[in-house]
């Protein structure tokens, strides 16, 4: 019997590795994966299956997979129903309100939002006392407020480089977001010993990549 | 032209699926029946007032309005209409009841689940003793046993553990609230950063391994030694360990107790049950005591346990062996109509043919390796070709 791990592919997937070899997998098959998109580690131990992260959770719901890594930012947008056991603290980075410098978020009109997370950028919105039309946007959201498609957009900024470059501001700060392990409820139950085990482990590859200091290029804004 | 889909979260059941199902059923009444319980059937229908005093939010529901411009709904459980049902009729109680009926839960749209769902279950009313709890096990075991191998693991619980452990620790109903929230949904980070005030006191210990206080009775002891509990928590943590000692007792039954979890339904007052098989991402069985169910209805209360099996799981993951019979045709002209009457009274088996000619009719039973057998001018049965495996 081996984990089925849905680990989200790209980023997370990079800021991940080093974790997974800290906690004592043997990460290579997953390096060299190639067009592969399901993986064995520690001879078939782990199965990783790689995925878009709303997909993750998704999986996760269905019980296919077992344990699933990815961004709260998802979790919380998906209004994720599993365990959140760990916290992995990598691909640190924030939900921003952002619009051109004109913007004014105390103005009585109704406004329109751009986003790509409409549950977050609505009860953002709601804990402020004002009823927005939102607008889902796919991707590229900055490009909203100055092609004139919405007023502001609520977004991630890792470091805040493209808002800038796109000449916008950042009027507010949201939630922060990070990278979590998430467990199928059931899974838990029918494999409490080894899915506790690997989240024992990877929390004690966070403490020390931390004391290391190696996540200070994850910067926060 | 113009096709008619299912809406969103429907499906229709045919074939090898349905009848499995159905075998289902039928076998697990008939057990029922015998075992002296009385059959229960509530309207699809009911007024929303009925699922009101419960949580809601986790069961979005198909609603409408009645002709007086009342809410109806297409019932989401179906333990309330009965709780309902015995506040408005005079049935006498104590009463061991069964049920198998649809109930309707919207589920989140395009994630592939279904919003109607077939349960089946019993309710022990007027019964305070702890063997209401057993009769449950028992049938639990019983299913395991006939159907899935003896695979089912039982998880044991308390409804009250949680707030005993709670009420003892602080006053503050928000923080209580916030706690219990995040520990029910095992979000750890979250978890840590509220208990983490509590850091101090002699609870600290226990709130740190909370979040992991589930599994076999022995495992449990171990995590509790040197743990003093609060008085009632420590009174349900008891409750708890001789429930699961008692069930351990049933042939092959694997037993787990989890003090970490919420109750199956809001409305459960003591001792909760739920059996799973491993590699099965649902719950199969999930009940309780509800002492207090039939109060919230204005009536007297009514000690009571209950449970429901997903029938709809149960039958996907359920082997029963099919009695492969021989296949036998009859083929008989319309005005046979009589003889064929004859022949079904005696032997039920024959499935009739309904091609127009008996040439037609011999092709089709070839393929199929069948036999086929005819009704002659005289009126008798005659047998045209023989099952090619005799």
């Amino acid at each position: 019997m081996s984990l089925k791990i849905a680990l989200t592919k790209g980023r997370v997937e990079k800021k991940v590795i080093p974790l997974l070899e800290h906690a004592g997998i043997n990460c290579v098959p997953l390096k060299n994966k190639k067009r592969k998109l399901i993986i064995q580690c520690n001879n078939g131990e782990f199965e990783f299956i790689l995925a878009k992260g709303p997909d993750v959770t998704t999986y996760l719901n269905a019980g296919v997979a077992d344990i699933g890594i990815v961004g709260s930012d998802i979790l919380e947008e998906q209004q994720n129903e599993q365990y959140e056991l760990l916290d992995l603290e990598t691909g640190k980075c924030q939900f921003v309100l952002a619009s051109t410098a004109d913007f004014d978020v105390d103005s009585p009109e109704r406004k329109i939002i751009g986003t790509k997370y409409p549950l977050i950028t609505k009860r953002y919105f709601e804990s402020l006392g004002q009823d927005v039309e939102i607008i889902k946007i796919e991707g590229s959201v900055e490009l909203a407020p100055l092609i004139g498609l919405a007023d502001a957009i609520v977004d991630i900024t890792e470091t805040g480089t493209t808002l800038k470059e796109n000449n916008l501001k950042i009027f507010d700060y949201l939630n922060k977001i990070s990278t979590h392990l998430v467990v199928n409820r059931m899974s838990l139950k029918q494999h409490s010993r080894e899915i506790f085990n690997l989240t024992d482990q990877l929390e004690k590859a966070v403490l020390e990549e931390k004391s290391k200091g190696e996540l200070s290029t994850d910067e926060n804004l | 032209m113009h096709k008619i889909n299912l809406p969103l979260g429907t499906r229709a059941e045919f074939g090898e699926r349905a009848v499995k199902k159905q075998l289902l059923i039928t076998k697990l009444q008939q057990y029922l029946q015998k075992r002296n319980f009385m059959k229960v059937n509530t309207p699809l229908l009911e007024y929303q007032e009925v699922f009101t005093n419960f949580d809601l939010k986790q069961m979005r529901t198909y609603q409408l309005l009645d002709k007086n411009n009342k809410t109806v709904v297409l019932r989401p459980d179906l333990t309330l209409p009965i709780a309902r049902l015995l506040t408005t009729t005079n049935i006498k109680l104590p009463q061991k009841f069964y049920y198998v009926g649809d109930l309707f839960k919207i589920a989140k749209e395009l994630s592939g689940r279904n919003n109607q769902m077939t349960q089946a279950g019993i309710e022990l009313v007027g019964y305070s003793s702890l063997k209401a709890e057993l009769e449950c096990l028992l049938l639990i075991n019983r299913i395991s046993q006939k159907w899935l191998n003896g695979q089912v693991k039982l998880e044991i619980s308390h409804a009250y553990f949680t707030d005993s452990i709670l009420d003892s620790l602080t006053a503050d109903t928000a923080l209580k609230e916030k706690i219990k929230n995040e520990l029910y949904r095992k979000r750890i980070p979250e978890y840590q950063r509220l208990i983490k005030r509590f850091e101090k006191t002699t609870s600290y210990v226990f709130l740190q391994k909370w979040p992991r206080l589930f599994g076999e009775t022995s495992a449990i002891k171990k995590m509790l030694i040197g743990i003093k509990l609060p008085k009632e928590a420590a009174h349900f943590l008891n409750e708890t360990l001789a429930i699961a000692k008692l069930a351990t007792k049933l042939p092959n039954q694997k037993v787990i107790v989890d003090l970490s979890i919420a109750p199956p339904q809001p409305y459960y007052t003591g001792i909760t049950f739920k059996g799973f098989v491993d590699e099965i991402p649902e719950y199969l069985f999930s009940g309780g005591r509800y002492d207090q169910l039939l109060e919230s209805f204005q009536a007297q209360p009514e000690p009571a346990v209950g449970m429901g099996i997903d029938i709809d799981l149960l039958a996907e993951v359920i082997t029963v062996k099919s009695t492969q019979r021989e296949k036998k045709y009859l083929f008989f002209e319309p005005d046979q109509i009589k003889e064929v009457a004859e022949q079904l009274l005696q032997d039920i088996s024959y499935e009739l043919l309904l091609e127009d000619d008996l040439e037609k009719a011999k092709k089709k039973v070839r393929l199929e390796n069948a036999a086929l057998f005819k009704i002659s001018e005289r009126g008798e049965v005659e047998n045209v070709i023989k099952n090619s495996s005799n």
